[in-house]
């Protein structure tokens, strides 16, 4: 195992979450492709701590990230479940009432 | 062994807020139910302690957290347009609070929250902290957006905000670490000398974190292709909290943007000028050409906020020289006017409902002469016509460009100015050439949001008459991010 | 005192703007009292320029002060010969203008009041500026006064025309803002300072682009041929005041913009382009004639007769001889005051019946005998018929675009077109005139209506007189014009377009002198 065996399943991880994100129509879903890619770059910053500078940011950072994240999830899941409440879908693409 | 003395003076500001922003959360849990606490006063009272404490730091000459959060004059003068933007927020929103039947405690909170975490976004010099600073401010945001838990145009647009947000986070992050791995480091400084001798590898993982960086910024200040999101969260967003994204997540956004590229990135300027460049001549276009098409006026506003992003992004382009400057002056002449704009807005609302199209206001300029002569004062700085803070902030901006040798820049920023004309008149042809339609059905001008669209006004009026001790402040702030 | 002159009469009136603005809404009578005063306070002050103006070249009257000095900016105003009777022009036009919309104007009139005193600060402004940025936030801002003039109190199709003027001027002139950055930066001196830019000399290849930007500003201001169409719109749903503001003053900038900055700042582009704009102003000689003498319309003949009399001036700036830009100057002035007039007349005539439609007169001679007489002597001063003011500017204009100018070659043949346009203006006034004063009273509406009043005759003769003393006294004006006119053709181009002294043209008893 090299770092660039990290960078590239990193980089795989971050183009799923991406393809999740814009391609799932539902909210869960959408909100597991932004996890892959927090934790597509987290997997880089610990490789990069590992193999590459020697230093621990990088492994300090990701605890950081992991934080943040389940807080943003944490706010995520709120907004959908009162979206929920009111519009009885889970579903992305129904939420459209704001166009123009 | 003796722990590292800390010097934490230089963090009082946020920690002033945050603190209020606690208080304001706790009073509101000793309130009775269906009651609402003092938020607004409490907030008030914070902000200006903050402001105070800010004033002292700067006598202070500034101060250094450990190295990663800096109070520097460029972080002093974003502190100061920051907090403002705050007391204006503050001051509109208990009017329109109760309007919306939103009156809760936790909406001063999480205001102050995200104010905090601006805060921090202008003021990290490392890479870690600037990500968490910029999380505070989003979260806090999501939450605001959707804060109308009754309407779903305000959860829509929560939920929009919160998956572009994340997902410009995610970009963010991503070019964060590449940048990590490049250079060994989080820290600004280190990235930036770090750099300045790259390895092939290193030049490579280098260049794709600055492009990864460049995407997760343009969603941040709205710049095309980055942007879609941004109409539908300004029309869905509570319009009080709209005009505090339009005005101090693009104004903090951008501090951030200047910080790190012009400290971190200045090595790879020959790569990233041209694509700024290009992002700001589609930004310039699109939005303007988009707000052309809108008949909803928080839209139209939306779309113009996209617009003047790329302004300030023609500017960016000629970083670190005047360009800085230039962006520094325009962003409080941009905060002025939009706070300004949304104020009004939402200083009319009357039970659930605001102004939101031209026949909306037409006539205006006849019942509520005071009100229309400030919107229309908005609307003239957002063209770009004197005497007025936009004008004079535009032309440093264009200057930026010419003197960095862009002038393809200014005239594609003069030219979409004439477009913008077109929109942004018709609102005051509504307002002042056409006769009101049907009854007066807008709230009276309440005091404190009188006040704070009063002063909008002044601050336009006198950046547009006097700019200088403004420019000169930004010139010293541009001057300690080199 | 001397230096403190200018300031005074900038910001007077934005004085008295604000203090009207702070009177009640009911008392109109007050506020339009206000207004008045105010503006008369200021001609009576401007009357000192005149009194302390010496013969000669140079700015005088200036005031220097840093403004943003770190950039270069500064608070520079000052006015030699050209500029300071357009001031007097400016401050003269606006109490009549005033005056003659007394009781026309009954909706918002505080609003009214603000923004024509507004609208005659940012004039002033303009033409006493001598740094670029400073003249460009006068050039720009008051277009919002006009533009509010035009959109609340203009005629039916008043909001189209509003803001198709508003956005035609502000797309010439944000191009021109460019040319300012640009040769900021080219000419390295990190000033805006007109004076000191005016010395600097510019790559001939990049004059070009930057006379471009600005010509194409103050064409469209002037307007030349084909930048023109805005003008009809707007004077047309302009209220009088407007309208008498719109063609007295405002397209007077044009042409001082391409004599103060165009053609100093850009020689040799200047020489470049002044054969097409000779051919672009003698087009919109005859154009002009042409469309004046179809229309129905008064106040659009009016308008159209603009277009053919600015062209005068513009081929008298883009020869750029001593003569033919004292003629242009003077020619300014004569429009402003003989258009102003009939656009004044033409509204009275408007208040009266309610349209403006030539067919719906006649024989207005008998009805209104001393309406008919003031306009028949405004347009003889209109068609430059001798002993009037016109036709000392039109004489000025011809002598000096013969021969040696800066039109080069075409200079013959475009003084012989241009001559067909003083034939065609008598064609299309007299014309009007007769159709509108002569002939017997067919229409009974026209049978009964009220010859001038007292306040329409205060409003009148100061403009007739004025149109007199300029066409017998002209020596007075063309000996202080002169001098700052030819301090800068020899500055631009040496001394090849210096033509004898032609302040005695119109006034040949002055010869032996």
């Amino acid at each position: 195992m090299t770092l660039q065996h990290y960078l590239l399943v990193s980089a795989a991880l971050f183009a799923l979450g991406v393809l999740g994100l814009l391609t799932r129509r539902n909210a869960v879903n959408v909100l597991m492709g932004i996890e892959l890619i927090l934790n597509s770059a987290n997997l880089n910053l610990v490789a990069f701590s590992r193999y590459g500078t020697g230093n621990l940011e990088g492994q300090l950072f990701a605890v950081f990230v992991v934080v943040i994240a389940a807080a943003e999830v944490a706010v995520a899941l709120a907004i959908v479940l009162t979206l929920y409440r009111l519009r009885r879908t889970p579903n992305l693409d129904e939420a459209d009432i704001l166009k123009g | 062994m003796t722990p590292p003395v800390v010097d934490v003076l230089p963090a009082i500001p946020a920690l002033i807020l945050a603190v209020t922003g606690l208080a304001v959360l706790l009073a509101q849990a000793f309130t009775p139910r269906g009651q609402a606490a003092p938020g607004a006063p409490f907030s008030l009272a914070g902000l200006l302690a903050a402001l105070v404490a800010v004033y002292l730091l700067a006598a202070r000459g500034g101060g250094d957290l450990g190295g990663t959060y800096v109070v520097d004059a460029f972080s002093l003068y974003f502190h100061a347009l920051i907090i403002g933007v705050g007391l204006v927020v503050v001051l509109l929103s208990p009017s329109y609070l109760r309007a919306t039947g939103i009156d809760r405690g936790e909406y001063y909170t999480l205001v102050l929250f995200s104010l905090v975490g601006m805060l921090g976004l202008v003021s990290c010099r490392e890479l870690v902290s600037l990500f968490v600073s910029l999380e505070v401010m989003s979260v806090a945001l999501y939450a605001l957006a959707g804060l109308h838990r009754a309407r779903p145009e305000s959860q829509e647009a929560a939920l929009k905000y919160f998956i572009t947000g994340a997902f410009s986070s995610g970009f963010l992050l991503y070019g964060i670490a590449l940048l990590y791995g490049a250079s060994g480091s989080t820290s600004l400084v280190a990235v930036g000398a770090a750099l300045r001798t790259p390895g092939p590898a290193t030049a490579a993982l280098a260049t794709m974190g600055t492009g990864l960086l460049l995407v997760g910024f343009g969603f941040k200040v709205a710049s095309v292709p980055f942007h879609m999101w941004a109409p539908d969260v300004y029309e869905g967003a509570p319009t009080t909290i709209t005009a505090l994204m339009s005005a101090g997540v693009k104004a903090a956004a951008f501090g951030a943007l200047l910080r790190v590229f012009g400290q971190a990135l200045p090595a790879l300027a020959a790569s990233w000028q041209p694509a700024v460049a290009a992002l700001a001549v589609v930004t310039m276009v699109v939005g303007n050409l988009g707000a052309l098409a809108q008949s909803n006026l928080k839209r139209m506003l939306a779309y113009s906020s996209v617009a003047h992003a790329g302004y300030l992004l023609a500017a960016v382009v000629a970083a670190p020289g005047i360009g800085v400057e230039a962006v520094l002056f325009y962003l409080v002449a941009y905060a002025a006017v939009n706070l300004g704009g949304f104020g009004a807005l939402a200083a009319l609302a009357r039970q659930g409902r605001e102004p939101l199209s031209l026949d909306d206001v037409a006539g205006l300029a006849s019942r509520r002469p005071a009100l229309a002569a400030a919107l229309a004062v908005y609307l003239i700085s957002l063209t770009g016509v004197p005497v007025s803070a936009g004008f004079v902030g535009k032309f440093f901006l264009f200057r930026a460009a010419v003197n960095a040798g862009w002038t393809s820049l200014a005239v594609i920023g003069v030219l979409m100015s004439v477009v913008s004309a077109y929109y942004y008149l018709r609102v005051v042809v509504a307002m002042y050439m056409r006769e009101p339609l049907g009854e007066d059905a807008w709230a009276p001008v309440p005091p404190s949001a009188g006040l704070a669209l009063g002063l909008s006004a002044a601050v336009v009026l006198a950046l547009g008459v006097h700019p200088e001790p403004v420019l000169t402040w930004a010139r010293l702030a541009a001057r300690s991010l080199l | 005192m001397r230096g403190a002159l200018l300031t005074v009469l900038v910001f007077a009136p934005v004085a008295g703007a604000l203090l009207i603005a702070l009177l009640p809404r009911g008392a109109v009578r007050a506020q339009k009292m206000l207004g008045l005063g105010v503006t008369s306070v200021v001609f009576l002050l401007s009357l000192l320029l005149v009194r302390d103006f010496r013969t000669e070249p140079g700015m005088q009257f200036e005031v220097m002060r840093p403004w943003l000095p770190s950039v270069g900016i500064s608070y520079h105003v000052g006015v030699d010969g050209i500029s300071m009777w357009l001031v007097m022009l400016t401050t003269f036009l606006t109490p009549i203008a005033l005056l003659g919309s007394w009781s026309s104007i009954t909706d918002r009139v505080r609003e009214f009041n603000v923004f024509m005193l507004l609208l005659e600060a940012g004039m002033v402004g303009v033409f006493v500026s001598l740094d670029l940025f400073l003249f460009y936030i006068f050039w720009e801002a008051m277009l919002i006064p006009m533009y509010f003039l035009i959109g609340i109190w203009g005629h039916e199709r008043r909001i189209y025309a509003a803001v198709k003027f508003f956005l035609y001027t502000m797309a010439g002139s944000v191009l021109m803002l460019v040319a300012f950055l640009v040769l900021y930066r080219a000419a390295g001196l990190n000033t805006f300072d007109i004076v000191a830019l005016t010395r600097a000399r510019v790559d001939p290849a990049l004059q070009m682009w930057l006379f471009a930007a600005f010509a194409l500003a103050f064409a469209i201001k002037v307007p030349m041929w084909p930048f023109h169409t805005w003008l009809p719109d707007a004077h047309v749903e302009a209220p009088t005041a407007g309208s008498v503001i719109l063609a007295g003053v405002l397209l007077k900038m044009g042409g001082y913009g391409f004599l103060r900055l165009a053609f100093p700042l850009f020689p040799e582009a200047a020489a470049r382009f002044a054969p097409w704009i000779g051919l672009l102003a003698v087009i919109g000689i005859v154009y002009g004639a042409l469309v004046s003498l179809v229309q129905p319309d008064l106040k659009k003949l009016v308008a159209y007769s603009s277009v053919s009399h600015l062209g005068f001036v513009m081929l008298g700036i883009a020869s750029f001889t001593t003569t033919a830009v004292t003629g242009a100057i003077y020619q300014m002035l004569n429009h402003g005051i003989s258009t102003g007039a009939l656009f004044l007349m033409v509204g009275m005539l408007y208040d009266r019946r309610h349209t403006r439609q030539i067919a719906a007169f006649g024989g207005l001679k008998a009805v209104m005998p001393w309406f008919a007489a003031v306009f028949l002597m405004v347009t003889l001063s209109s068609i430059a018929v001798p002993g009037f003011n016109g036709f000392v500017g039109e004489f000025l204009i011809l002598l000096g675009s013969f021969g040696r100018t800066l039109t080069g070659g075409w200079s013959t043949a475009l003084v012989c077109v241009a001559v067909s346009g003083v034939i065609l203006a008598a064609a299309y006034m007299l014309w009007m005139v007769q159709r509108v004063f002569y002939g017997e009273v067919t229409d009974p509406h026209n049978a009964s209506l009220p010859d001038l009043d007292l306040r329409e005759g205060v409003v009148l003769v100061p403009l007739v007189v004025l149109a007199l003393v300029m066409g017998v006294l002209s020596p007075y004006f063309t000996s202080r014009i002169e001098p700052a006119v030819a301090s800068l053709v020899v500055n631009v181009h040496g001394r090849q377009f210096v033509q004898p002294v032609a302040a005695d043209a119109g006034a040949p008893s002055e010869r032996g002198r």
